[in-house]
């Protein structure tokens, strides 16, 4: 009986519309013009401030989203979690074995280091600023790859900061409102990251691939030695928008134009994450660390010592 | 206010209400099954099924507007998702007199046409915009989850849209 009178309905709504409105053609219109325009301005400042403005203004109502649905799916992962507890218990117990090991091994490494530093008396300036924030919202789209944090520019977020969970890099700031900021992770197409790996002395551009891997096809040199899976890789800080040595992964893939990347950060379930608030060191400040001495070398101008050259 | 602008009121308000809470709900992380499966264009579904049984109650306008709000949250080039939702609107309105009265299956087999052609052309403008090819499988990948999620989403709005003209009817 409901599909007879819902027949009868549909029959009856066909006097609402029977073609597509003329307005929808232009608003087609209108969406092709603004796609084609963004080929050439997708970065506009117009564009841009739009962007930062609807985060502002759409953060309190996807942290009300995201809230429950955290909650739910924090309660589904206790309840799987209980069937899989053996073969977890086992494997955290073989991890804590291996952990214990690095742990005597990073604890002697400390103990040189600090004896190394007290010889040398480098002056180390910390630049690095950690601001913790949520993971509030993430991009549901198959190609575009981008996280919302519940932090922005009131808790000193920028433009261009790192982003890190427990595990390395997840990717940098591309937007930053007030009170929220997006992170374009390190798996989307349009990330670009300079990276240094460490066992063969090269630096390279980290490009991300719209899937859930990343891929090195650009080094800044030749490597010195041949490239091998599971070789570490970090940040480089080329650039110096990004701090050096954070790690990223490792080598996974040799392929013909150059290599996968493994991530050592998911793209997928991070919640808690820290920005890195990373200010390129300042050259005064080294002087002022140095006691003066780096301050005679850096006093030197260019054209002085050319005008002594010659 | 009378009776009968008060009901368009709440259906436009509805329809919208669903519209861009599924469009918010495609940005929270809902990591569905572990994150093994994505989260289905209901947006895209809400759409057909307004288009189909009450087009009055969604105007293109809210269609345009909720692929502008998609493109802007996600950080992207402004366009792309509001000509999908758009194509998605025009297409069901232009085979809105063959899909009357048709059974469910008939009816999903329409909307995935639809909704491969209007998935195709964003792969289309997305790799024209990312200058490179960009990788198929995961946009196949929800547009199944998306397909098989149509024939419940149509139960439960061709139920509720019965209980309505009953009610209007009484």
């Amino acid at each position: 009986m409901q599909s007879a009178l819902f027949s009868k309905l549909s029959r009856s709504g066909l006097r609402e519309a029977e073609r597509p409105p003329a307005n929808l053609l232009v608003m087609l219109g209108i969406s092709f013009f603004l796609t084609v325009a963004s080929i050439y301005g997708a970065q506009a400042s117009v564009f841009e401030k739009a962007r930062e403005t609807l985060l502002d203004r759409f953060a309190p109502v996807l942290n009300l989203f995201s809230g429950p649905v955290r909650f739910v799916g924090n309660q589904v992962g206790n309840v799987s979690d209980y069937f899989a507890v053996l073969d977890e218990n086992e494997r955290l117990r073989e991890e804590n074995e291996e952990l214990r090991i690095w742990m005597q091994q990073a604890m002697a490494l400390e103990q040189r280091l600090a004896e190394y530093e007290m010889l040398l008396d480098p002056k180390v300036v910390e630049t690095n600023r950690y601001i913790p924030a949520q993971v509030i919202a993430e991009n549901g789209g198959p190609f575009r790859r981008a996280l919302i944090l519940s932090a922005g520019r009131d808790a000193g977020v920028r433009q261009g900061n790192a982003v890190v969970d427990g595990a390395g890099l997840i990717g940098h700031v591309v937007t930053v409102g007030r009170q929220a900021s997006r992170v374009l992770l390190l798996t989307d197409a349009n990330s670009h990251i300079p990276v240094y790996i460490e066992a063969v002395d090269t630096e390279g551009l980290l490009s991300g691939t719209a899937e859930r891997r990343a891929e090195i096809q650009q080094f800044a040199g030749r490597p010195k030695a041949p490239l091998e899976v599971g070789m570490r890789v970090v940040t480089s800080g080329a650039g110096g928008s990004l701090p050096r040595g954070i790690p990223v992964g490792e080598v996974s893939k040799l392929t013909e134009k150059g290599v996968d990347v493994r991530l050592y950060a998911s793209d997928q379930g991070a919640y808690l994450v820290r920005v890195i608030d990373y200010a390129f060191p300042d050259p005064a400040q080294e002087i002022d660390a140095e006691g003066g001495e780096l301050g005679e070398r850096a006093s030197v101008q260019p054209g002085a010592q050319e005008a002594s050259d010659g | 206010m009378d009776d009968r602008h008060l009901a368009t009121t709440w259906t436009l308000g509805l329809s919208a209400l669903l519209l861009f809470g599924s469009v918010t709900l495609l940005s929270v992380p809902l990591n569905l099954f572990q994150g093994f499966l994505p989260t289905p264009y209901l947006p895209l579904v809400i759409i057909f099924l307004y288009g189909l049984d009450r087009p009055s109650s969604l105007p293109a306008g809210f269609s345009f507007a909720a692929g502008l709000y998609q493109d802007l949250l996600h950080g992207m080039a402004l366009g792309p998702w509001a000509t999908v939702y758009l194509l998605m609107h025009a297409s069901v309105l232009w085979q809105r007199s063959y899909f009357a009265g048709r059974d469910s299956v008939v009816l999903s087999t329409g909307f995935a046409i639809s909704l491969v052609s209007v998935l195709t052309l964003f792969w289309i403008e997305m790799s024209i915009l990312g200058s490179r090819t960009m990788p198929l499988w995961p946009l196949v990948y929800q547009g199944l989850i998306t397909v098989m999620v149509f024939p419940v989403a149509l139960f439960f709005f061709r139920r509720t849209i019965a209980k309505q003209a009953v009610a209007l009817a009484g």
